[in-house]
């Protein structure tokens, strides 16, 4: 054993498209295109990209809600891609996922105290009485009144669904929590009481998280490291401290600059505008899958993929695919002088 | 210089089921030309209400405005019969909504949807006439290859693509305001900053005065002269853009902007928060709406909801502490 609780191993999601009169395979969606990190028990790693880059489809995978089509995922030192049916049932105990959206997430039709029950129940955890008591020192736990176990998920507003949610997830002590997108369909005063909650479970049950959102500042807020995500791979990865003082490629640099702050008095001149749209997973570009917007871009950018390797002159463990960090870096540096 | 919008007490009121639910409950300002105003809130603040009542888009019969005005160069939007009010919408006043996949006409050209305010409020124009100002509108917003995009439908378009589309049709008959309504919510960083800097420079290009509304006060901050905070239908501070952030005066606004996360705040340590969450319309308490969630609330904040007294020459709160807490920071 590494030390390492979850190592993902060059993880590859691709799906096909079926088209055409005989229904045959006509193209590939490149969803996860060969991802590896790793995570520690007890620290949260964030996954931040825009829509389409393959953020969501990374849980997914991981947690085997979809069969990987390459790669391995190691949870514990198993191979989770390779597991059967019980043993994958037995190891989900210890994964659980928080989705983003506690409308969908949630079975209408049941009772909140049933909800939050169900992980005992298919994992045929405790008995009847105890099953109850827990559930409802879960509901007191994250927030909600114990008067909330016999009402159902419609009367609760959004806030209080994420929270149901949580409980949920949380019941069965799990190691690791999928948080994808848990705060973005919230309004802003629901969701730091939100992330407060996540924190503060995380600091009494020592959980590790990998924490899914597209919004950099919340991913910031509650990450140890940060892995930013761009058409399927991985471009850079860091501690969240250096991946926001001294990102080393392009995209987090322009998708840093791109956040808007709540402070009137920025400079706005110095604001990064990446031209065009993010292009199609299912036909990415040659080479580095960034270079059509990108403002370095060589011909060797279109023959040659960048791999994830040590960023130079950065921080250890600090990754960048990119064949110019080095010059990023100058270019920083630049910036910081004048 | 006088105000080309003038907002005056507007309330509206949406008659359902349960009952009546008064959910704009006496909202005024005023809009200079080449202005922008943010109007800030959450999900069930009004803000968007009060947008929709401007253009008198309010669903029917639901929806309706029980009184105040909305003076348009001296015309009262709200007591203007629908064919005039078809006039003024998409001529003098145009709007640009979140998700430009809805807003849109799914089975209808790009160049029919462009045409068609210039059908309606320049009926003199000829066919050739809208296709050239099409184009050049399109070019306007950054769209490539505007020919081609003319007869092409929303759905080949992506989100930030469809966003400059709903964005041009607004833009078509040189309108004197934009109301935009969380233009770039439903849009992915990147392609935000590209909108935000698109409506800037149109805004400057000619002269239109804006309505920004959006749940984000990075935004807000990023392009909004004056600012508005709504909270249960009414707001609860007005200030200028600068004063807002440096020294917000509502206990509201102040929760708010501590409560987001920010890219230099020390990473895993606790935000502040405010307390419990927006009250619903049915329910609201007497006095000051925000009494359950305040840190700062006193007996006589429950005994009547205070007045949005003037601060200075160009600010608001609705806060009967303003002064005592304002003191108290110092």
């Amino acid at each position: 054993m590494s030390g390492n609780l979850l190592e993902v191993k060059a993880v590859r999601m691709h799906f096909p498209i079926h088209g055409g009169v005989l229904f045959r395979r006509i193209a590939t969606v490149y969803a996860v295109d060969g991802v590896s990190f790793n995570v520690k028990p007890g620290e949260t790693v964030g996954v931040v990209g825009e829509s389409g880059c393959g953020k969501s489809t990374l849980g997914k995978t991981i947690l085997r809600l979809y069969d990987p089509t390459g790669g391995e995922v190691l949870f514990e030192g198993k191979d989770l891609a390779k597991m059967g049916r019980r043993e994958l049932r037995e190891v989900r105990k210890d994964i659980q996922i928080i989705f983003q959206d506690p409308y969908e997430s949630l079975n209408q039709t049941h009772t909140v105290g049933r909800i939050i029950q169900e992980p005992f129940v298919i994992h045929g955890v405790g008995t009847k009485e105890w099953r109850r008591e827990e559930a409802k020192k879960l509901l007191k736990r994250v927030g909600l009144p114990e008067s909330a176990f016999d009402r159902f998920p419609h009367e609760f507003s959004g806030g209080q669904r994420q929270r149901i949610g949580i409980a949920r997830s949380i019941a069965l002590k799990p190691k690791l929590v999928i948080c994808d997108e848990p705060v973005s369909a919230l309004d802003v005063s629901i969701q730091s009481q939100v992330l407060n909650l996540l924190l503060d479970l995380q600091r009494e049950m020592g959980m590790a998280y990998i924490f899914i959102a597209h919004d950099l500042a919340v991913v910031k807020h509650v990450s140890d490291r940060i892995a930013v995500m761009y058409l399927g791979k991985i471009v850079e990865f860091a501690a969240a401290e250096d991946l926001y003082k001294a990102p080393r490629h392009p995209y987090t640099q322009a998708l840093i600059s791109a956040i808007p702050v709540p402070d009137p008095t920025r400079d706005l001149s110095t604001k990064q505008v990446l031209e065009g749209d993010v292009p199609s997973p299912r036909n990415p570009p040659s080479g580095c899958s960034f270079r059509t917007r990108c403002r370095f871009a060589t011909e060797r950018c279109a023959k040659e993929e960048p791999t994830l390797a040590d960023a130079p002159n950065a921080s250890k463990g600090h990754l960048v695919a990119c064949h110019y960090a080095d010059r990023l870096d100058e270019a920083l540096k630049e910036r910081a002088k004048t | 210089m006088a105000p080309i919008l003038e907002v005056k007490d507007l309330r509206v009121r949406f008659d359902t089921e349960a009952g009546p639910v008064r959910v704009v409950r006496g909202v005024d300002f005023e809009l200079e030309k080449g202005k922008t105003l943010g109007i800030v809130g959450e999900s069930g603040s009004g803000k968007s209400v009060t947008s929709l009542a401007i253009m008198r888009l309010l669903p029917r019969p639901s929806g309706v405005i029980e009184g105040g005005s909305v003076s348009l160069d001296g015309t009262d939007l709200t007591k203007l019969a629908p064919s005039e009010m078809r006039r003024f919408r998409g001529n003098r006043v145009s709007m640009v909504f979140q998700e430009p996949m809805t807003a849109l006409n799914p089975v209808q050209t790009i160049r029919r949807q462009l045409g068609e305010s210039y059908v309606l409020h320049h009926p003199s124009m000829t066919p050739g006439d809208i296709e050239t100002a099409s184009i050049n509108l399109l070019e306007e917003v950054g769209i490539p290859a505007p020919e081609k995009r003319l007869d092409e439908y929303p759905h080949q378009l992506s989100g930030g693509m469809r966003q400059r589309v709903m964005i041009a049709i607004a833009l078509a008959c040189r309108p004197d305001i934009l109301i935009a309504d969380e233009p770039t919510t439903a849009l992915d960083v990147t392609i935000q900053a590209q909108i935000l800097s698109l409506i800037k420079r149109l805004q400057k290009e000619h002269g239109m005065a804006v309505i920004f509304i959006t749940h984000d006060l990075g935004v807000i901050a990023e392009v909004c002269d004056e600012v508005i905070v709504m909270y249960a239908g009414r707001v609860v501070e007005r200030r200028p853009v600068n004063d807002l952030f440096k020294k917000p005066r509502h206990p509201y606004t102040k929760g708010l902007l501590e409560s987001i996360p920010r890219l230099d705040t020390e990473p895993k340590t606790m935000l502040p928060t405010i307390e419990g969450m927006v009250p619903d319309f049915s329910s609201l308490p007497e006095g000051c709406s925000f009494q359950n969630r305040c840190p700062h609330c006193v007996e006589d904040c429950k005994a009547a909801m205070p007045e949005l007294d003037r601060l200075d020459e160009i600010g608001f709160s609705r806060c009967i502490r303003t002064e005592e807490l304002h003191e108290e920071i110092r």
